[in-house]
């Protein structure tokens, strides 16, 4: 038995695949009109198929009044329909044009034309059957557009022709008009060709101006609360060793936040917005259930005390809600087997550079006898080290913001599929995300160090630079990864370069179950948040 | 067994297990990270050895 997630109304498709027959019968009979203009009744049989179109047409529009579900865009569905009816309303004023001029004969290259659009109609026939799976769809576009070209050469040798001074004015004049037309079939040809694009499967949609600016507001929030929340992770150990108060070591670590964007490129963003799903997916509606999904979870996991990762809540909330809109094919494979990939690797990768690094320490300065000069040292390298790690947190995570921006803007257009990050979007997320840092970080500092392990200044030092290197290598190569994950990693590194049970596991423990359960848990929330907005329409 | 040692193993096999199903341009950060933890794990182990031996 089949299974359906989402409840839809099929019978859209019917009509659709009813409408588009009706075109291709009436393509036929125009085509018999322009081949022999006297034929009996030739404008009477146009006439029944615009009838019959306008027919299907109500019938669709009727059925989009009456469903709350439908099985895809409303405003895809009514400009389809339109456009069905628009072809069929051209080739009846072709036809009732031939019988105003009183055409007795006609070129030859209109019964070309002709041809032509009977082509046209019947892979518009073959493409709207297809328009419930879009399964071997391209093919047909492909032909269609070639159809289109072919469509537009006889046009313009027709033109020339007509203008070539082998005709009486009065003929150029009856026969221009059909031309001028749109050239009849191909005018035609163009709105079943335009057709294509209102699939379902096909990103569309007009610029919703409030709804680009809600979703902008909404993922700079995001960005905003990511700072709040994050600010621990960085100044922690800077704060627990008095190295620099809590307002002081939150501005500084927000000044780091916010000049990311001088050195890290865009990458990062690039792969939220266009490798986690394939873009023609990517609606205003998909991007704002991505992320009320992932501040969903992050909500739910909050309350019960997980260490989620912002990061996989948006990558798992933007898949959720598009492969709930249209299937699991949208999802990009490359993309997210690479973000898979580092959110095992990237705390692994952390927790070794930060044993790492506390070992080499420990091993270059163990025959030191100074310690309380060693550790006056270390303590303001941890400025250095809290700064690295506050870099590569604004670079990382900034950028995911500006990635669920850059898509939204590429969804309604605002920008082009290929286009990079704007400058005004990259300046927004980074003063968000250090706005969040310095308004209210140092109020939820909980000394993230202490809670894993407890650490001194060289252990902090390690631990941060560590996760500073692996967010940078991360950032640099366009893989977001969890900031928490990573610098708790690199805390549990330094743990671990004395003795296992000097690591709190319950707290690594959480961490492994958040890796499990973001994505997923995410994606459900976004999943759901997607079928609300769509049913709301 | 040290259990440290152990830990390490576990986290060398964590590293390869995502290289058939990660993608190519990063297997080799994968394999590495596995290798870094597989001599992590015999320099923990051998440091436990050690360790126990020097307590008899």
């Amino acid at each position: 038995m089949r299974f359906r997630l989402v409840p839809t109304d099929d019978r859209f498709f019917a009509l659709f695949n009813d409408s588009a027959r009706n075109a291709e019968e009436c393509a036929h009979r125009l085509r018999d009109l322009l081949a022999d203009p006297t034929l009996e009744g030739g404008l009477t049989r146009v006439i029944e198929c615009e009838r019959k179109g306008d027919q299907f047409t109500q019938a669709i529009l009727h059925r989009l009044d009456t469903s709350f579900v439908t099985p895809f865009d409303r405003e895809d569905i009514h400009a389809l329909a339109e456009e069905m009816d628009d072809v069929v309303d051209d080739m009846h004023s072709v036809a009732a044009l031939m019988q105003v001029v009183s055409l007795k004969e006609t070129l030859p290259e209109l019964v070309e034309q002709g041809d032509i659009l009977v082509k046209m109609a019947k892979a518009t026939v073959d493409l709207v059957e297809r328009l419930q799976s879009m399964k071997e769809a391209k093919p047909l576009l492909e032909a269609i557009d070639q159809l289109e070209s072919d469509g537009d050469a006889v046009y313009r040798r027709t033109l020339a022709r007509l203008f070539s001074g082998e005709f009486e004015a009065l003929d150029v004049i009856k026969e221009g008009p059909r031309h001028r037309h749109g050239g009849g079939p191909q005018h035609a040809g163009g709105h079943l060709r335009r057709g294509r694009v209102h699939h379902p499967q096909a990103r569309l949609g007009r610029p919703m101006e409030l709804g680009v600016f809600a979703v902008v507001v909404l993922a700079l929030g995001f960005d905003f609360t990511n700072g709040f929340h994050d600010a621990a992770n960085s100044i922690a150990t800077v704060v627990s060793t008095r190295v620099l108060s809590p307002r002081w070591a939150v501005a500084w670590a927000a000044f780091f936040n916010f000049v990311a964007f001088l050195v890290f490129k865009t990458h990062v963003a690039n792969t939220i917005a266009k490798d986690v799903v394939t873009q023609d997916v990517l609606t205003i509606g998909v991007v704002f259930a991505g992320l009320v999904g992932a501040i969903g979870w992050n909500l739910i996991t909050f309350y019960l005390g997980l260490p989620t990762s912002s990061s996989h809540a948006l990558v798992g909330g933007i898949a959720g809600a598009a492969v709930v809109r249209s299937g699991s094919h949208v999802l990009v494979s490359e993309g997210l087997r690479k973000i898979g990939m580092f959110i095992v690797l990237s705390p692994l990768i952390g927790l070794a550079l930060g044993l790492i690094l506390t070992l080499v320490i420990q091993w270059a300065f163990h025959r030191y006898r100074r310690v309380e000069r060693l550790n006056r040292v270390f303590r303001r390298g941890q400025l250095l080290s809290a700064a690295a790690f506050s870099l590569g947190h604004g670079g990382n995570d900034a950028q995911k913001t500006m990635g669920v921006i850059l898509a939204v803007l590429i969804a309604s257009h605002h920008v082009g599929p290929h286009a990079d990050v704007p400058l005004w979007v990259v300046l927004a997320a980074h003063s968000a995300i250090g706005l969040g840092t310095l308004s209210g970080g140092w109020r939820i500092v909980k000394t993230m160090g202490s809670r894993i392990t407890r650490l001194q200044p060289v252990g902090g030092m390690a631990a941060e630079t560590g996760a500073a290197a692996t967010l940078f290598f991360a950032s640099s190569s366009g893989i977001p990864v969890s900031t928490t994950h990573t610098i708790t990693g690199a805390i549990v590194g330094v743990g671990a370069a004395h003795r296992l049970s000097a690591v709190r596991w319950g707290v690594a423990g959480r961490v492994v179950w958040a890796w499990v359960l973001t994505i997923p848990g995410a994606a459900s929330v976004a999943g759901v948040t997607s079928l609300l907005v769509r049913a709301l329409g | 067994m040290d259990r440290r040692a152990a830990f390490f193993l576990i986290a060398a096999a964590a590293c390869l297990a995502v290289v058939p199903v990660g993608v190519e341009k990063f297997r080799a950060v994968a394999v590495v990270t596995a290798v870094v933890y597989a001599v992590l794990a015999v320099l923990s182990f051998l440091d436990h050895r050690s360790r126990r031996g020097h307590g008899r």
